[in-house]
């Protein structure tokens, strides 16, 4: 019974997406509209969308979970996703949509005029998507195993098939439609069983004093120090996101590129409200204890219980799979595009080549990895961008000196250093540097802003005369 | 002096330089006195963005220490669940929507005080 309802909720969502991309083909088919649905998309449709392409597996799943398990650390994570467009809005939205590029490496090559820099972009981007698709395709595997029981690779398969089937005929224009319905799905799909999980406890668990006679709050492990570095590596993590800067380009202008981000900033901040409130309900109430990043799929069975516990988790689980295709679509898209643009001569059929790679890479790399925190595992791609993609854009965006050889310099010392802390922290160092080694932004974003800066000082390569006005007259001018 | 450096002529007046003050930039529309403003509103945007951004990253960096460090935010229990808990998890979602609305209105006057200065 269950595992019927599940398994519908799952084929009616996956139905629709490739329903609505399909519809949303239309009969044309130029780069623009595959590319950046023809820079046409108006800012509410756009925000919903963009809404739609953020909330992954991470904010779906492991927001929940991790309250569930680390308590006040898990809550600072939706803060600094919501935060993360803040930023954006700030440094980012209009200058990018400005700078009429289709990519990223298309942005270094306007900004810097330097191949070398476009390609070392091009890689950022591809590492950055497939570690971001790749939890994911997790989020997949646990919900299929936990919900109906099936063997964990039907849930990456399921995903993998999917963004493939609403991705590669229609690119940026058929997808546009489809993620911005599934932010409405995503919020409807949590918004209602936190609502009926507390209507349920009644303010039981709330009640002063209830928890105190039951188990232990989950204990806080992080350092301020640790905390900060993390908030960091959130803050500005989204910045560099590519799937979603990807769609600022589908803005007509920067004006609008702005408001956009404004509007997904209160969609977003919305939506937290929800698992910030379920995990907050599961810890109080001690139900579901333990179970990580499956807490929000059982919570409200065993809250709620009877035909509505079935009804609720079916719906949770139908937008969880919205959160796995939807983020991983997006990712698809813009590696797409990279790929395209970089190995396959920028044609609209290299774009569904490159979109065709970008989905399998991951779910067969999925197949062969196991599963952890997915919450943890997004915070550590967002300090990779953090330190690679986003001091770049930033140099780019505000400094006149920043050039191509300071941007090939910031990318790989930020990663080296991103890619240190990892491998200490998976060969299990401790204490206070251990505790940044996980969470390496505080270190890493600094060594990268500084490379930039030394070495393009050291290098000064201006390009000709007058080129660097015109580039910063159209970023910066309305 | 060049007429670069020199304050933007009041409303409703055009500067006019010597016939010997040397030939006009060859770049056509983009010109130094342009330049000039387009770097004049990329510094004030960059100062705004700034400002901001150190704002409320000060926010979040000041909850993060106290958090951690005051025990009474943890003693304190609403719901059973400590007072920090509640901070954290909703307060703060208002200040970054706070933050977005006010600097979307004020980068929107910079470009308004842009473009009645470099395209009157």
């Amino acid at each position: 019974m269950n595992a019927v309802a599940n398994g519908l909720a799952i084929a009616v969502v996956c139905l629709a997406t490739v329903l609505i991309a399909v519809r949303g083909l239309g009969s044309r088919h130029t780069t623009e509209d595959v590319f950046v649905a023809a820079r046409s998309v108006k800012p509410w449709w756009n925000a919903s969308a963009i809404g739609g392409e953020y909330l992954s597996a991470a904010s779906f799943l492991g927001v929940v979970g991790l309250i569930a398990l680390s308590g006040r650390d898990g809550l600072w994570y939706p803060v600094g996703y919501a935060a993360g467009f803040l930023m954006l809005l700030l440094f980012v939205a209009a200058p990018l949509r400005r700078s009429g590029a289709y990519t990223l490496p298309d942005f270094a090559l306007v900004r810097f005029g330097d191949e070398r820099a476009a390609r070392a972009l091009g890689y950022a981007v591809l590492g950055v998507g497939w570690l971001y698709v790749l939890p994911q395709m997790h989020g997949a595997a646990v919900t299929v195993t936990t919900v109906m029981g099936a063997p964990a690779w039907v849930g990456p398969l399921v995903v993998t098939a999917v963004v493939i089937a609403s991705v590669v005929p229609g690119g940026m224009r058929s997808i546009t439609l489809v993620q911005a319905v599934q932010y409405w799905i995503k919020l409807a799909a949590l918004a209602i069983p936190t609502i009926a999980v507390a209507l349920v406890l009644g303010g039981g668990p709330f009640e002063a004093g209830t928890h105190a006679a039951g188990a232990p709050l989950p204990e806080s492990t992080l350092s301020p120090l640790v905390t900060v570095s993390l908030l960091l590596a959130l803050v500005f993590g989204t910045m560099g996101l590519p799937h979603v800067l990807v769609r600022f380009y589908t803005n007509p202008d920067g004006e609008s590129a702005r408001r956009t981000t404004v509007m997904v900033t209160g969609l977003v901040s919305l939506f937290y409200l929800f698992p910030t409130t379920l995990g907050l309900l599961a810890v109080a109430s001690g139900q579901a204890a333990g179970a990580g990043d499956a807490t929000v799929l059982l919570l409200p069975g065993s809250v709620v219980g009877g035909i509505w516990g079935v009804l609720l988790t079916a719906l949770i689980t139908g937008g969880a799979f919205a959160a796995f295709v939807s983020t991983s679509s997006g990712l698809c898209i813009a590696m797409a595009g990279v790929m395209s643009r970089r190995f396959f001569s920028g044609s609209v059929s290299g774009f569904r080549r490159g979109a065709l790679i970008a989905a399998l890479v991951p779910g067969l790399l999925s197949l062969v990895t196991a599963s952890s925190a997915i919450a943890g595992v997004i915070g550590s791609v967002f300090a990779l961008t953090a330190s690679t993609i986003a001091p770049v854009l930033l140099a780019g965006i505000w400094w006149r000196a920043a050039n191509g050889a300071g941007a090939v310099a910031g990318l790989v010392t930020g990663a080296t250093v991103w890619l240190a802390g990892t491998a200490a922290t998976l060969l299990g160092a401790g204490g206070m540097l251990g505790g940044l080694a996980a969470q390496p932004a505080l270190l890493s974003v600094p060594a990268a802003c500084l490379a930039i800066i030394l070495v393009s000082l050291a290098r000064p390569d201006r390009g000709p005369d007058g080129a660097l006005d015109a580039v910063m007259r159209r970023l910066h001018t309305p | 002096m060049s007429p670069e450096d020199l304050p933007p002529p009041a409303g409703g007046r055009v500067r006019v330089t010597a016939d010997d003050a040397g030939p006009a930039p060859a770049r056509g529309s983009s010109s130094g006195t342009e330049d000039f403003y387009v770097d004049q509103l990329r510094r004030a945007q960059l100062r705004l963005s700034l400002g901001v951004a150190c704002g409320f990253l000060a926010v979040l960096s000041v909850l993060a220490v106290v958090v951690a460090t005051w025990e009474l935010l943890e003693a304190v229990r609403w719901g059973g669940l400590p007072l920090s808990w509640w901070l954290i998890g909703f307060s703060l979602y208002p200040l970054v929507l706070g933050a977005a609305l006010f600097y979307q209105a004020a980068a929107r006057r910079l470009e308004r005080r842009y473009r009645r200065l470099a395209r009157p």
